[in-house]
């Protein structure tokens, strides 16, 4: 019984870690069509700004980390503003955040006292407490339960966001419709930007909630994001419900056959793509439009 | 309007489309007589590249080894493989473990004992298996989609079986010491580097040959609309299939030349993470172009290891910052890449209007 709560658990955060990531990725495609391949680049440049101003200038933590995410939120502006309004449609924008991706990584690299040492310790004040779980030999951090937190937080506040708002609505019938959107007095310019802002401040702050649990450094995160990719599948780049679900679904799976069939090495690996197949197969029996429709739109 | 009359008004467009790409393949076969001043430019254009190709490996000598133009037209033809799915207006992010397939492969015909000669192109015709599984995803996915079933793939193989078969120092079966054994003819890097370049000049004609002809003309249809194309007859996943193929194919013998440059190919070698970088290169070099493909991949690919020996590899820490920089200023200035750059350099040598 332990065992199996360690493994929900485990599954649970880690879980929460991929939503956190796909859930930005999901806000940018879903309002503007774009994939946005820069997401992890972006966070792990924001959370180095952080470490910077934390572990090297003794800032306060969270100092730090008000100033990172705002890194993170004017690269977006500047990206809206520069690059993403001066390309013809989604599919060359989706190839400049692949641009955006390298430079993002190269600058980790390129700072020389980034670069010295790639991969970095970035604690939280919440780093070394931790909440026992009764009835299990276990343990959670609290930077796990911030982590677990946030995306309750952040899913909720997207899905009211997106349904609920002028702005949301804006978001969304812009990207459905620009031409009928702008003849209803939705001005483009005005709600592109504030998607920029908002997924890469997202991308930011994902990143340093991360850091404490992992290190922070451009591999893991790469990872990371490459699962997160293929999670927003599981919600045909759009569902923000459904995105949540599959990550879920997924880091328990990785969960479970890491601990109950660790004899079959490769197998949690192999998540990722045996997941896509069957959402391909769950389509195939019952198809849905609303994949095809956005693929098409950004391709 | 009736059913009827929509699909005439779709059979003209398509026809119309594949009229205008077979007419512009037919035009250049009927081009107007060059003049002087072009008739001399490309012969002196012609000399000085196959000069520049023929003694590339010494005359770069003083930049540092031969190793790194053989890794340069590796990565060429890496590039390659990704370029040609331009032409049907699709991005795989697994030619990286297609290469790896390749490496494997190679493996595979050395324990068995095959001759070199009937070592490549056995090895071409190992990636069928996993192309037609990539190319089975075009059936129900497009663009960004089959973009990240792709790049799942590449993920899944490299994290179960290069992992597993080649391991952290690319010995096959993951431990010892085991190296791939080169053909007698290529013991030097820069005897190498021959092989290689021939292996690209073949591989290049195919593909030009592909894209100039009615097949090609039918891929620039299928990207511009499928509806149409498929609604004139043609069978659209059967041309996405031999694109696919061909493509897997490029880069699996791709691999094969890697596993003989190297000896020995790491697993960390075919991170698939490395296909979005290869990408960056096919964008920078123009998606489609078979020409500016090749341009790319030598230059990304060779030059950042000849800074590395220049720099005693100072330079490593901005390779992903300068490609970065580049696939920005080609998206902002010249959509078309280095390809659309060389046109219209080239055609202000020959003195041709713009």
């Amino acid at each position: 019984m332990s065992k199996l709560l360690q493994t929900v658990i485990i599954g649970t955060v880690t879980g929460s870690l991929y939503s956190l990531l796909a859930l930005g990725m999901v806000l940018v495609y879903r309002t503007t069509g774009v994939l946005n391949i820069a997401h992890g680049g972006i966070g792990v440049m924001a959370g180095f700004v952080a470490w910077d101003l934390v572990q090297l200038r003794h800032w306060p933590y969270y100092a730090g980390l008000l100033v990172g995410v705002s890194f993170a939120v004017l690269v977006g502006l500047a990206f809206e503003r520069f690059v993403v309004r001066r390309l013809p449609n989604a599919g060359s924008r989706t190839v400049a955040t692949l641009g955006l991706f390298l430079l993002a990584q190269g600058v980790v690299f390129v700072v020389p006292w980034w670069s010295n040492n790639s991969a970095q310790v970035f604690p939280s004040p919440f780093t070394g407490r931790v909440v026992s779980i009764p009835g299990a030999d276990f343990a959670v951090s609290y930077d796990q339960i911030v982590l677990v937190g946030t995306v309750v937080l952040l899913f909720l506040g997207l899905q009211f966001l997106l349904r609920r708002t002028r702005l949301g609505m804006a978001m969304r019938a812009v990207s459905d419709d620009p031409a009928a959107s702008r003849l209803m007095g939705v001005r483009e310019e005005l709600v592109a930007p504030v998607v920029w802002a908002m997924a890469f401040g997202i991308a930011g702050l994902s990143v340093m909630l991360i850091a404490p649990i992992n290190l922070l450094e451009n591999t893991s995160i790469v990872a990371f994001t490459l699962k997160a990719l293929a999670v927003t599948f599981v919600g045909g780049l759009v569902s923000l419900p459904l995105t949540v679900l599959g990550a879920t679904v997924l880091a328990l799976l990785e969960a479970f056959t890491q601990i109950y069939a660790a004899d079959i090495r490769g197998l949690p690996s192999a998540w990722p793509f045996i997941l896509m197949v069957a959402v391909l197969v769950i389509r195939l029996i019952r198809p849905t439009k609303a994949l095809d429709e956005q693929a098409l739109a950004a391709a | 309007m009736s059913i009827t009359d929509v699909t005439t008004d779709v059979e003209r467009a398509v026809q119309g489309a594949i009229r205008t790409a077979a007419s512009s393949v037919a035009s250049s076969a009927t081009t107007p007589a060059l003049t002087r001043r072009a008739r001399l430019s490309r012969l002196v254009g012609g000399v000085v590249l196959a000069a520049l190709l023929a003694t590339l490996p010494f005359t770069m000598h003083w930049a540092g080894p031969a190793f790194a133009v053989d890794y340069g037209l590796i990565v060429a033809m890496a590039v390659l493989s990704i370029s040609v799915l331009g032409w049907i207006g699709e991005i795989s992010l697994a030619p990286v473990a297609q290469m790896g397939f390749g490496v494997v492969a190679v493996n595979v015909c050395q324990v068995h004992h095959i001759p070199f000669g009937f070592t490549l192109p056995i090895v071409a015709l190992s990636s069928l298996p996993i192309s037609l599984l990539l190319a089975a995803f075009t059936l129900r996915l497009k663009g960004v989609s089959f973009a990240i079933a792709t790049l799942a793939f590449a993920y899944m193989a490299h994290k179960t079986f290069f992992l597993e078969y080649l391991g952290t120092y690319g010995a096959f079966g993951g431990t010892g010491t085991t190296q791939v054994a080169r053909p007698s003819f290529v013991r030097t890097d820069e005897s190498m580097y021959y092989l290689e370049l021939a292996v690209l000049i073949a591989v290049a004609l195919v593909c030009y040959a592909i894209n100039r002809s009615r097949v090609g003309a039918r891929f620039t249809a299928l990207r511009e609309s499928e509806m149409a194309f498929s609604t004139l007859g043609h069978p659209p996943a059967a041309y996405r299939f031999f694109a696919i193929c061909l493509s897997g194919a490029i880069a699996t013998v791709a691999g094969a030349l890697f596993v003989y440059l190297q000896l020995q190919v790491p697993s960390n070698l075919l991170l698939p993470a490395q296909a979005i970088l290869f990408f960056g290169y096919a964008v920078a070099g123009g998606l489609g172009s078979v020409t500016g493909a090749l341009a790319a991949g030598a230059v990304f690919g060779a030059i950042p290891k000849y800074l590395e020996t220049l720099t005693k590899s100072e330079f490593l820490n901005y390779d992903l910052f300068v490609i970065g920089l580049v696939v920005f200023v080609v998206m902002m200035k010249a959509p078309g890449g280095l390809a659309e750059i060389g046109r219209r350099v080239w055609r202000r040598v020959e003195g041709s209007p713009a």
